[in-house]
């Protein structure tokens, strides 16, 4: 289980008078288990990615802590297996000077997996919806929806126990969207995985999780069972829902 | 009138002579919106970053382009670089990799409004103070003052936005502009998009993969897979009647998702 208690961030701004910090977070608490899948919905620039990054503990929060199965996310030794992430910049995320082969295959290579046979690779990469031939392209050489599939299969090749999963499917078009969502689905049953699903599109969150967080100004507004979203109370998840632009 | 005219424009990689981009033509109105959707993938953004020619040095093109009957694939880079920013602005898809990491957000925008302006940092300000509330930008002042990575991804692509319509150009290209928004955001941000066509008689090409908003604010759509464009026309008729096979299986996709969001939301969905 990934558990968040009282956490809170701020970070440093350069205000014109004087250096002063911004909280971004507030008394975040959540709850993820394995086999769920946990929406964070909200307002851009409302913090969801930096709770993204204190979740994979790249981050510190200023207060509170956060775990996995009991255990402190700080302490990389915890963390290593059992969370991966697709980060919302993917295109940064990808080390330049490595091909599609090497990316994917990097992490493996950390938890010394015994054969990485090319099976692997071409099943994670037919997975995401690309053809084999693609391990030998490099990062500039890939359109936004494939790079941020490249992705996806990295952070799928470790089997890991949870998935962060920050707007990991924004640059995709419908179909991909459907098939990367119904794999997501399958990957959770086969192997018990849960997801941490950050997005702003609410038909894909319904489409996946659960149970969603509605996020505003670094606070949670509110937990919903996913059926319940008709039923939202917050004004602010009701605005969401009014200024959905449906197809 | 005629404002952009491509002609058979054709994309290949220079070493291995793989054509991403097939003999595709289109043309674009003063004031009108243009929507190009398609499979990921599919040439998109290479057929975009052409009419800007600012693709990958490893990439190679032909064909023609008419800015306002000027012939852009003539000119010098020199000359080209010229129309870049006030004629023909173009919002990346990848907010991220638009701004030097280096520097203070404020110093690009600044140094852009500076060369197709002229004006001092204080009028600079101004202006960006303006349209940075219109994409729904709070603290203006604290977000000028960040790096590049001290922004989330949304208020990266609001940014860019900002810059875009700070600029006026004739011809904007917005290269999956909402990505990163949340509803109500993405909403101000569509409305934005509307009212400078109708203020600016400023054309817009709007690649995305939402079709949703494709609707709302496109006049006409082209439907791209596999680096060529398989149907081009009138949004409403394509939408409602779609001719080619992957347009049907690509408003039939987003059905899955949409039908089950609906099943969720019951007598309420939001229209
Ligand atoms: N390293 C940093 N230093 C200073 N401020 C930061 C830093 N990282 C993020 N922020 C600020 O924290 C706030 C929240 O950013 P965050 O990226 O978490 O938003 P988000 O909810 O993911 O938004 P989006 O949906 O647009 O991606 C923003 O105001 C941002 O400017
Ligand atoms: N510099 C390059 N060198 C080689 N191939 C490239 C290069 N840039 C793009 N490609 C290839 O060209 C194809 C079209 O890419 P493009 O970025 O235009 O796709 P797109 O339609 O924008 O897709 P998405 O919706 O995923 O962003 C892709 O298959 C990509 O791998
Ligand atoms: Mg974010
Ligand atoms: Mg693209």
């Amino acid at each position: 289980m990934l558990k968040v208690e009282n956490v809170d961030k701020s970070y440093k701004t350069h205000g014109f008078l004087k250096q002063h910090r911004r909280k971004i977070l507030t008394n975040i608490n959540l709850e993820c288990q394995r086999g769920e899948c946990l929406g964070i919905i909200g307002e851009s620039g409302s913090g969801k990615s930096t709770l993204g990054r204190l979740l994979i503990g790249i981050e510190q929060p200023d207060c509170g802590v956060i775990t996995i199965h009991g255990k402190q996310i700080r302490d990389r030794k915890q963390r290593k297996g059992h969370v991966s992430v697709v980060f919302q910049d993917y295109r940064s995320s990808i080390n330049p000077f490595y091909s599609v082969e090497k990316a994917i295959l990097e992490p493996l290579r950390d938890y010394k997996m015994k054969e990485i046979s090319d099976e692997l690779l071409d099943r994670l990469l037919l997975q995401v919806g690309l053809s084999p031939d693609y391990k030998y392209k490099y990062p500039y050489e890939l359109s936004g929806g494939e790079a941020q599939r490249v992705c996806i299969a990295r952070a799928i090749a470790t089997e890991p126990t949870f998935i962060l999963l920050d707007e990991a499917i924004s640059s995709l078009d419908v179909s991909v969207q459907l098939q990367i969502l119904d794999l997501l689905k399958t990957l959770k049953s086969e192997y018990n995985m849960g997801y941490i699903f950050i997005t702003h599109d609410l038909q894909a969150a319904a489409y996946i999780c659960d149970r969603m967080m509605i996020f505003k100004d670094g606070q949670v507004q509110e937990t919903i069972a996913t059926k319940n979203l008709p039923n939202v109370q917050s004004s602010y998840a009701r605005k969401l829902l009014q200024n959905l632009i449906t197809f | 009138m005629k404002l952009l005219e491509v002609k058979h424009l054709k994309v290949w990689e220079v070493q291995t002579g793989n054509v991403i981009v097939h003999d595709t033509s289109f043309t674009l109105e003063q004031g009108q919106c243009l929507a190009i959707v398609g499979e990921s993938g599919s040439g998109k953004s290479v057929t975009s970053r052409a009419i800007m020619r600012l693709n990958n040095k490893n990439l190679q093109q032909t064909g023609e382009i008419f800015l306002k009957n000027e012939a852009l694939h003539l000119l010098s880079e020199k000359h080209m670089q010229r129309k870049r920013g006030k004629n023909l602005c173009m919002i990346l898809q990848n907010g991220m990799t638009a701004f030097d990491p280096s520097c203070l957000i404020k110093v690009h925008l600044y140094e852009t409004l500076h060369t197709h302006f002229g004006w001092s940092e204080n009028e600079s300000e101004q202006a960006l103070m303006q349209v940075m509330e219109k994409v729904n930008l709070k603290n203006p002042q604290e977000i000028l003052h960040k790096y590049p990575h001290q922004l989330s991804g949304g208020m990266l692509q609001r940014m860019m936005i900002a810059l875009a319509l700070a600029l006026e150009p004739d011809i904007m290209i917005a290269d999956e502009p909402t990505t990163a928004l949340d509803t109500i955001s993405q909403y101000e941000v569509v409305q934005q998009f509307i009212n400078i066509r109708q203020q600016m008689n400023c054309a817009i090409i709007f690649i995305s993969h939402d079709l949703g908003v494709v609707r709302k604010i496109a006049d006409k759509v082209l439907v791209m897979k596999d680096g060529e464009v398989v149907e081009q026309g009138d949004v409403q008729a394509i939408f409602a009647n779609p001719q080619h096979d992957y347009t049907k299986y690509l408003i039939a996709t987003r059905g899955a998702i949409n039908d089950h969001f609906k099943k969720v939301m019951g007598e309420n969905v939001p229209c």
